[in-house]
């Protein structure tokens, strides 16, 4: 796999960096040569006319022409300048919990999108074309789960097959220790069993409550007083819509009340 | 003649304040110890020669013929 030590944004934490992701050089070698054919392409038309017997060169053509190529070099070296941008800060930053890409466009774009690697569904590496196969780079495409799937295309990526199997594998190892969490958080009694795997959350009296129940900070209505609550097995419990120093104990697996 | 002349520095203004406030812009979203100094530098060196080549060319061609002479053939 190659390796990437090309510095991070301050906005990540470096030691949770598994991989960073720069574009294929051969990526760009389209339009270097482009950039290059038409900045030598004029130059090579003018020595021709110049050194040979016609003569269009004369006169206030001259005038013209040296405008006219001076405004089209300008602009030519800004397009190729604005492309190398471009390609250079096209970045993906793969963390242990998330993907991050940063799009640049021209001057004045960038795009920084995040996706947590727990909505990872499917990771799909994609080589075609001649170039990408000699290289050894091509897309990635990661898909979410959910009704608002979101897809993240890592394009132009160096070993694209090695890129989706570490994506898989953090996604997995991710997945994995956030179901142990919920096992620790379940034998420590912060969680009622099997809460999280059935997508419910259960309140102190055992009713299931759905995932889209009120925010803890939001006051419920008080309990019956003839019903035992789970607030009679605390032995400091706050106030209502209080959030209790052993609850913030609990990993932030908070109760509702 | 002078007209193009002027047009041609007009443009040439613009596009050095274009290019100013954008490599502003590129320094200030910088990512640390990336290479793109280098890359400013070789562009801001390209861009001043072709100014310049292009200054001196101008400097030693006559702008001072009136526009209706050019054009009548």
């Amino acid at each position: 796999m190659a390796e990437y030590h090309f510095p991070v944004p301050g906005a990540v934490d470096e030691n949770k960096i598994v991989l960073f992701v720069h574009r294929h050089w051969a990526s760009f070698l389209g339009q270097f040569f482009l950039s290059l054919v038409m900045l030598v392409a004029p130059g090579i038309i003018v020595l021709i006319l110049f050194f040979s017997d016609i003569k269009i060169a004369e006169g206030f053509v001259t005038h013209f022409m040296v405008l006219g190529l001076s405004i089209y070099y300008l602009i030519t070296i800004t397009v190729a300048f604005l492309a190398w941008i471009s390609y250079y800060y096209d970045i993906y930053i793969i963390t242990e919990d998330a993907i991050i890409d940063i799009s640049q466009q021209g001057f004045f774009g960038r795009k920084i999108s995040q996706l947590s690697l727990l909505r990872v569904q499917d990771v799909t590496s994609n080589i075609v074309g001649f170039l990408p196969t000699f290289f050894g780079f091509g897309d990635v495409l990661v898909e979410t789960a959910g009704e608002q799937s979101q897809n993240f295309l890592l394009k132009a990526v160096p070993n694209p097959q090695e890129v989706s199997a570490k994506i898989m594998e953090l996604h997995n190892g991710l997945v994995e220790t956030e179901g142990r969490h919920h096992q620790l958080l379940e034998a420590e009694g912060a969680l009622a069993p099997g809460t999280i795997r059935e997508g419910t959350h259960q309140v102190g009296d055992g009713h299931p409550m759905s995932e889209t129940s009120p925010p803890v900070s939001q006051p419920a209505p008080p309990p019956p007083t003839n019903q035992p609550t789970f607030q009679q097995n605390i032995p400091s419990a706050p106030k209502e819509g209080e959030v209790s120093h052993d609850d913030l104990d609990k990993g932030g697996e908070i109760e509702l009340k | 003649m002078y007209i193009f002349l002027i047009i041609w520095l007009l443009f040439v203004f613009a596009y050095v304040i274009f290019n100013v406030y954008g490599i502003y812009r590129i320094m200030a979203m910088r990512i640390k110890g990336d290479s793109v100094i280098f890359a400013v530098l070789v562009y801001l060196i390209v861009m001043f020669v072709i100014i310049a080549i292009s200054i001196i060319i101008i400097a030693n061609l006559d702008w001072g013929k009136n526009l209706k002479d050019v054009l009548r053939f």
